[in-house]
Parts: C-alpha cells; sequence; structure tokens
C-alpha cells in the first residue's frame, strides 16, 4: 500500500462532508457530514505519519486530540438542536428564521 | 518539566477554578449561590497576580510561548471577562439559578483566549481555538426558552463547526508536507526547501483551508455570516463578550502565523490579506447602514472592526503589532461600553430596537453622554483612545507603503461615521417615543453602572494621556519566535 489511495479517500470524504452541509436541510444531517470532515482529518494524519514520518507518532497523536475535540462539539451541538426542538418541534434549518440573516 | 508548568500556571489556575464553579453550581445550597460572582472575580484576580508576578518569558513543553506581546493579551482577555461579570451581574437570566454554569464557562473561554494567544504549534491553535469557541457556543444559546438565543447559537455552531474541520484539514496537509506542526519549522521548510510546484500548490491550499477556521473566528467577510444573527439572538452581556474575547486571541495567534510570509511578501500573500481587509471593513460597513437593531448594528461595526485590525496585520511590522494591541484595547473598552448602554436602554424599555434609543438625552442625560462618548470613539474622533488605535494602524501600514489600503479604510471610516452618528441624532435631536414607556420598577445596576463608568473613563484618560499607554505597548510588542 502507499500513500495515495489514503489522500484519495481523505479527500472524497471531505467533499462528501461539505456537499452534506451545504445540501442537507436536518440539522443531525449537517453534524453527520461536518463528522465526516473530521475523519477525512484523521485518515489524513494517520496517513501521513504511518508513510512518511514513521519514526514518531506525533500526527497518530494529533488524531486522539482531534477526536476527543469532536466528541465535546457533538454533544454542544446535540444539546442546542435538543433545545431548538423543545421550541419549535423541527430539526430543519428553514425554520429557524427568526433572525434575518 | 517544573519551569513549563511555572510558565502555565495562571492557566492551570483559572481553570481549575472554572471546574470548582461548575461543581459548586451543582452541589451547592441555594443561599450560597450568590457568593459566585465574588469569587469569580476572585479567581480572576488571582490568575491575573499569577500573570504578572513577575512576568515569566520563556517556551513552555515547545508548544506555548510566553512573551510581552502574549502577556498583553491575556492581561486583556482577564479583563474582558472582569467587565462581562460585571455587567451580567444583576441579570437574573444569566447570574440566577445557573450562574455557576454561566461564570464557569466564562472562565475557561477566557482559558481558551489565553492559550491560544501563547500558542506556536498549530495543535495548540486548534485546541485553543476549540476551548475558546465550544463554551461560546453555550453561551450563546444559554437562555434555551428564547428561540433567538437557540437558534443564534445553532447557526454560529453549524458554521463554527464546520470552519473548524476544514481548518484542520489545512492542518494535516501541512503536517503532511513538513513533518511539524510547529509556526517556526514550517516557515523554515517553506523558506528553505527547493519547492515544486505540487507542493507549492498544497501547501497554498492548506493556508486556504488554515484561513477559513481563522476568518471565521475573526468574522472576515466570506465567513461573516453567522455574526449578526448569534449577536442579536445571543444575551447581550454574551454579546459584548463576544466581539471582544473571540478577536484577541485570534488575531495574535494569526500574527504569529503570518507575520514572517508577510514581513517578505511570499506568494503575493501581502495583497491576498489586504483584500481580506478591505472586503471585511466596506461589506461590514456598508451592511451596518441600514439596520435598525442596535445589536445588530453593533455587530456589523465589529466585523469593519476587525477588517481594521486586520491592517495592522498586513504591514506585518513591529509597528503594526503595536497598532493590533492598540485597537484590541481601545475596541475592548468601547465596545464594551456601548453594549453596556444597549443593556441598560434595553433592561428599561426591553427592546433593542434603535428607536428604544430615541431621545435618550431628555429621558437620562449621563447615559446618552456616555453612548456619544462610545460612538465617538468608535467612529475614531480624537480626543478618545479610538483615534490613536486607528491612528497606529494606519501609520503602521503607511510604513509598509500600503498607501491604497490606507485610503480605503478612510474611507471606510468616513462611511462609519454616518451610521454611529444616525444614533447620535437619535438620541439628541428627536423626541421620545412614548410608546414604550420607561418601566416603573426602576433597580439599580450597580455592576453595569460602574462598567460603564470605569469604560468612559478610561477611554477619556488613555485618549487624552496616551504617553504612559503607548509607551507601555511599545515595550510589550516584543514577540519571541
Amino acid at each position: 500500500m502507499t500513500l495515495h489511495p489514503y489522500l484519495i479517500v481523505s479527500a472524497f470524504l471531505l467533499i462528501i462532508g461539505i456537499y452534506g452541509v451545504l445540501t442537507r436541510r436536518n440539522i443531525i444531517g449537517i453534524l453527520m457530514s461536518i463528522e465526516l470532515i473530521f475523519n477525512s482529518v484523521n485518515i489524513n494524519l494517520v496517513a501521513f505519519n504511518h508513510f512518511l514520518y514513521g519514526g514518531n507518532l506525533y500526527g497518530q497523536g494529533i488524531t486522539i486530540f482531534v477526536i476527543a475535540v469532536a466528541a465535546a462539539e457533538a454533544v454542544v451541538g446535540l444539546s442546542l438542536v435538543l433545545a431548538i426542538y423543545r421550541n419549535i418541534k423541527s430539526v430543519y434549518v428553514e425554520n429557524m428564521n427568526i433572525l434575518k440573516g | 518539566m517544573i519551569a513549563s508548568i511555572r510558565l502555565i500556571l495562571p492557566e492551570i489556575f483559572l481553570s481549575g477554578s472554572a471546574l470548582f464553579l461548575l461543581g459548586w453550581d451543582a452541589f451547592i445550597q441555594e443561599h450560597l449561590k450568590k457568593w459566585v460572582f465574588w469569587m469569580s472575580f476572585f479567581a480572576l484576580a488571582i490568575t491575573f497576580f499569577l500573570l504578572i508576578h513577575p512576568p515569566q518569558e520563556g517556551v513552555a513543553f515547545g508548544m506555548l510561548v510566553q512573551d510581552p506581546f502574549s502577556l498583553f493579551f491575556k492581561v486583556l482577555a482577564l479583563f474582558s471577562a472582569g467587565f462581562i461579570l460585571l455587567i451580567s451581574r444583576e441579570d437574573k437570566a444569566l447570574m440566577g439559578d445557573y450562574a455557576g454554569t454561566y461564570v464557569s464557562l466564562i472562565l475557561f473561554s477566557v482559558v481558551g483566549t489565553m492559550f491560544l494567544s501563547s500558542a506556536k504549534d498549530l495543535l495548540m491553535l486548534f485546541l485553543g481555538m476549540e476551548l475558546t469557541t465550544i463554551p461560546l457556543f453555550i453561551l450563546a444559546g444559554f437562555l434555551r426558552n428564547d428561540l433567538r438565543s437557540s437558534e443564534g447559537a445553532i447557526k454560529f455552531f453549524l458554521v463554527g463547526t464546520l470552519s473548524t474541520g476544514l481548518m484542520l484539514f489545512g492542518i494535516s496537509y501541512l503536517y503532511g508536507l513538513t513533518g511539524s506542526t510547529q509556526f517556526k519549522e514550517i516557515y523554515e521548510w517553506f523558506n528553505k526547501t527547493q519547492l515544486g510546484n505540487g507542493d507549492l500548490v498544497l501547501f497554498f491550499l492548506a493556508i486556504l483551508f488554515l484561513l477559513a477556521g481563522l476568518g471565521f473566528k475573526l468574522s472576515l467577510v466570506p465567513f461573516h455570516q453567522w455574526t449578526p444573527d448569534t449577536y442579536e439572538g445571543a444575551p447581550t452581556p454574551i454579546t459584548a463578550f463576544f466581539s471582544v474575547s473571540r478577536e484577541a486571541g485570534v488575531i495574535v495567534v494569526t500574527v504569529r502565523l503570518f507575520s514572517e510570509y508577510l514581513k517578505q511578501n511570499q506568494m503575493g500573500m501581502t495583497s491576498f490579506f489586504a483584500l481580506l481587509s478591505i472586503l471585511t471593513m466596506t461589506i461590514g460597513n456598508i451592511a451596518a447602514l441600514r439596520q435598525n437593531n442596535l445589536k445588530r448594528l453593533l455587530a456589523y461595526s465589529s466585523i469593519a472592526h476587525a477588517g481594521t485590525i486586520f491592517i495592522g496585520l498586513v504591514a506585518g511590522n513591529r509597528l503594526g503589532r503595536e497598532g493590533i494591541m492598540l485597537y484590541s484595547l481601545a475596541y475592548f473598552l468601547m465596545s464594551l461600553g456601548a453594549f453596556s448602554v444597549v443593556i441598560y436602554v434595553s433592561r428599561l424599555k426591553n427592546s433593542e430596537d434603535i428607536s428604544s434609543i430615541q431621545g435618550l438625552s431628555k429621558e437620562n442625560f449621563p447615559l446618552s453622554l456616555m453612548m456619544l462618548f462610545f460612538l465617538l470613539s468608535l467612529s475614531g474622533i480624537p480626543p478618545f483612545l479610538g483615534f490613536w488605535a486607528k491612528f497606529y494602524v494606519f501609520w503602521a501600514a503607511i510604513e509598509a507603503k500600503l498607501f491604497y489600503l490606507v485610503a480605503i479604510a478612510l474611507l471606510n471610516a468616513i462611511i462609519a461615521v454616518y451610521y454611529y452618528f444616525r444614533i447620535v441624532h437619535k438620541m439628541f435631536f428627536q423626541e421620545p417615543s412614548y410608546s414604550q414607556p420607561l418601566s416603573s420598577r426602576l433597580e439599580r445596576h450597580y455592576g453595569l453602572e460602574f462598567a460603564t463608568l470605569l469604560a468612559v473613563s478610561l477611554l477619556l484618560l488613555f485618549g487624552i494621556f496616551p504617553q504612559s499607554l503607548l509607551s507601555w505597548i511599545k515595550g510589550s510588542s516584543v514577540i519571541i519566535p
């Protein structure tokens, strides 16, 4: 195996993630797309570390931090979704239009 | 090891006390809750003492650099937290049942800003930025039963996490290219190696991704749409906190990351950053012209000010750094002051619309006078500190021979005067609108009044006698690479 297949998979994950964020109307769907982006980063870091800088575990160490922070963000995001759902009984972005942005 | 721990002792202490206050909220009886305010002040004071006595210099764990430049912004972050606690002290929705949670979230965000302002490593940049932002997500949606608060928070959250993801993608490519996440080693790699075209394209792509994350936090123009909504929805003290703490840490880390490239004008980066700054100023100012909600107006004006601060970064010289410091301090005082007045008015009239401030001079003359001072300072008119801040930033750009940038910034300053003086006109030359009568139960707001008075007196004091402040800033603009 070489580095390139990993990079191609992660680039695809990134593109799917961005596409999902831009087209999904359900907030949960957007959250899942963002998780895809975070995971493409993880694949990148681990692959770079393994194939190019095998002497240390620096890239893999960063991955652990990324996973932990992504989990913390997901917790906050889901609780915000719950707060909105209690108010308007909907998780669709087109129903969030009180503030004209 | 011990030396490194001593260097980050203030941060350790502050996060410890934030955890303590969080626990205090959960386990302590009702009647003890009023002590949360004083305890948080005490924690901030001890952190300040640990920071400045004696001021430390050096590098902790190879990732966090302590120098006079970061010290300045850390002190700024601590003081902004103190101000926010003061102005939200009498707010029942914030400092009521969940006071401990509220205070601890603010303290966590300040710890993040402190880490960010001394980060010299991409990993620390990422962690500091998340530690600053995640508490802000929660704080923006703190009024759980208010739909506007939740909606602003969710918009902020979605844009925020997306940009964090993009920034991380950039970081992963920088790591892949250089094998390091240290700012310095990345710059050395960029300078020394004979780079092929493919490497350069990847490097530039990575920098663009990284800028997406930083630009979101600074609300630079392609990433600014969340700002007005979040500012309007969030509880007003938090809006004031947004406009200050968010900027301070990120601008420092951007300076550390990019100032070397900008000094040498690598890859045309100077004109690229100048374009970002121009777009941010112009779009912020033009959008602010037709806002009728005071918080939205101040939000757009904060976007414009972010663009102006960015000029100091584009200049890339030491004078630019001094301009950034002075501007951050001035913006901290005048924006917090303006938001305090908005809070005061909205507590009296239950409205943040621009008509609520109509005829304020006839109802409460001192308040309208203070608002006038803040607005004069925001539009950069002497003798207030806002003038010196603009002056320094422009001076730095002239020294770097960026004349077109200064010209456009001056035009923007003129546009800004229009919408600030629209508020002044409403306050002084129109009759009060009696459709929204002053609420009958007037409580005293000691914290809010004290904070506003302090802000206005500091603005005037530093504006008229800037010498001591300027020499302090000159001394603190040293950065350890």
